[in-house]
């Protein structure tokens, strides 16, 4: 479970860039909390404030109780994993970048040993990825990079998983097929964190969602409370459509404002 | 060219390379000595003085000063790319070893006499490019190939103070032949003693590191959410790679493009991994500047050419070749 609690941060050198006025939010543990909101309306600044890759000027953030200021990077690290929207592509294979997610529990100068592989093989199988693992990272497409990236997390065994715009660039069937494993993850009991542009994806999978609108939360609750609350046309300028099938499925989708 | 899945078996391929070129480089020269006779030599068992001489004095040293040189500016190559994630980079590229020659000339203008000072003030000038390097990255959040650029500026400063020290003090490096190319003609044992001892030292600590830079190698936000401090750590690496340019330029002069082109090469055969790619470069970079050592000596018997003559010819049109190749793929 992560805690934020009136927290307020932003860029020194770039004050144009979106800043975080006095946030307060949990995003607990087997919930799939997505995080929407414009451009520049700080989503990736709060996902990076709460790694402390951005330190706050004030308020505090909780990992699992403990307190951001009170551990190391390496502390944060087996408590929590980060999957950026963008990275370099190493021309690495499969396996060897999952290993990586057992970095925080490598102790200098010590090898990877066969439990860090077992773990690895298995955070692989979790993911859908295993037919990949002898693959190179480069010769993949975005969707099954993305298992990989998502495989390298569960391999981190962090109780709680943020990631920034885990969708974007990928095919529409590829953006399902993440969306569904990161309802997994969280319905296995980890607290599951993304920033999503889409806001049909976003509804249709949220347990739990946050609309930022210039550094602060203008909402939190359910997909369905966000929904009855009708702020999407303010917050975004669309119009947000809630519809259901002859099974009693509920879905969303945006179309353009429609002005009477 | 394809990747090895062996790249340890490589390695150990290319350390027996390396012992045949050390032999080679033994044997060969103005005057041939066959190689029983480098053996006696080597073991006290040789009647023959100027033979002796030859090997014990000039060979024998010229052979470790490029050996260790070539170890030492390989794997800070490996290093200054994975640490920056810039292929372009290398520690002549970015000024380093320009950065390690004027603070050289510097302290030897000052002190003459200080000439076993020179791996410190070398250390000193490289690090301090390095450092610059870092603020130019860090805080201006300069592109790869600003960078680059930035890199290119400050070798030219540091190269041009250093001919601004040379105007006022000409016989300032008086103890060096080639400084300002790099080359090992007259090379004493006494200028590698630290040297060959702080150089394996250093890459051996890298090499046990190497997971650190793996992980840096996925990019600054990754490094850090996998427990890195990644700001400490580029320093300490960048740092590690001050030390071995420093060490290199102290004895050898400014060289350049060794750690440009060994990592590239080798990346390409043993992969991205940082262990087999470092131990592949710092042999492959030995290999490689006694080879051209070799060459500058023997092409044009019984004159010789500095081997930073040739390296600057071949490193050249392959900085050139790279900066093609990441055109085209930019446009793929």
């Amino acid at each position: 479970m992560i805690e934020i609690n009136n927290v307020t941060a932003g860029y020194e050198d770039s004050p144009g860039r979106a800043a975080l006025a006095g946030l307060s939010a949990v995003f607990p543990d087997r919930k799939l909390t997505v995080i929407i909101g414009p451009n520049g309306s700080g989503k990736s600044t709060l996902l990076r404030t709460i790694m402390r890759f951005l330190p706050a000027a004030a308020g505090t953030i909780r990992h699992n109780g403990v307190d951001l200021e009170e551990m190391n990077e390496r502390e944060i690290a087996r408590k929590t994993a980060y999957l950026p929207q963008n990275r370099p592509i190493p021309q690495i294979r499969v396996r060897e970048m999952v290993l990586h997610g057992r970095f925080p529990y490598l102790s200098f100068p010590r090898q990877y040993s066969r439990h860090d592989r077992e773990i690895v093989l298995q955070a692989l199988k979790d993911a859908d990825a295993s037919e990949l693992e002898k693959q190179y990272m480069h010769e993949l497409s975005g969707g099954q990079r993305q298992k990989v990236y998502i495989a390298m997390a569960l391999a981190q065994q962090t109780d709680n998983i943020l990631m920034d715009e885990p969708t974007t660039y990928l095919d529409i069937r590829h953006q399902y097929e993440t969306m569904r494993l990161l309802k997994r993850i969280a319905k296995e009991g980890r607290c599951t964190v993304a920033v999503l542009h889409d806001l049909g994806m976003a509804f249709g999978f949220a347990d739990q969602m946050i609309v930022l609108e210039r550094g602060t939360i203008r909402l939190q609750g359910t997909p369905e409370e966000v929904y009855s609350a009708a702020i999407i046309p303010e917050v975004f300028g669309v119009d947000l459509v809630k519809t259901g099938d002859e099974s009693g499925k509920t879905f969303y989708y945006t179309r353009e404002l429609q002005h009477e | 060219m394809k990747k090895t899945e062996r790249p340890y078996l490589f390695c150990l391929g290319l350390a027996a390379a390396g012992i045949l070129i050390l032999i080679l480089s033994l044997c060969i020269g103005a005057v041939p000595v066959p190689p029983g006779k480098v053996f006696a030599a080597l073991n006290g068992t040789c009647e023959e003085t100027y033979i002796n001489n030859i090997i014990l004095y000039t060979r024998i040293p010229r052979v470790c000063a490029g050996m260790i040189a070539g170890a030492a500016l390989s794997s800070a190559g490996v290093v200054i790319q994975s640490v920056l994630s810039n292929s372009l980079a290398s520690p002549h590229v970015l000024g380093v070893n320009a950065g390690a020659g004027f603070a050289v000339a510097l302290v030897l203008a000052i002190f003459p006499f200080s000439i076993r000072f020179a791996p410190a003030a070398a250390f000193a000038g490289a690090l301090t490019a390095v450092l610059v390097v870092l603020f130019i990255s860090e805080k201006a959040k300069a592109s790869k190939t600003s960078l680059i650029l930035a890199g290119v500026a400050i070798e030219c400063i540091f190269a041009a103070a250093t001919e601004a020290v040379l105007l006022f003090k000409p016989d300032a490096l008086a103890g060096y032949t080639d400084f300002r190319i790099g080359g090992f003609s007259g090379v004493p044992m006494s200028k590698l003693v630290i040297p060959g001892i702080a150089v394996p030292v250093i890459i051996i600590g890298l090499l046990l590191a190497s997971h650190y830079l793996d992980v840096m190698m996925l990019g600054t936000d990754t490094a850090q959410s996998l427990g890195i401090s990644v700001k400490k750590a580029r320093v300490v690496f960048l740092g590690a790679a001050a030390l071995l340019s420093g060490l290199a330029v102290s004895f050898a002069g400014v060289l350049g493009f060794v750690g440009l082109l060994v990592p590239h090469l080798m990346r390409r055969i043993v992969g991205e991994g940082s262990r087999p790619l470092l131990l592949a470069s710092a042999i492959g970079g030995a290999i490689l500047l006694s080879a051209c050592d070799l060459l500058a000596r023997t092409l044009f018997t019984p004159f010789e050419i500095p081997v930073g003559i040739i390296m600057s010819m071949i490193g050249d049109p392959f900085f050139i070749f790279l900066v093609f190749r990441r055109k085209k793929r930019k446009y793929d």
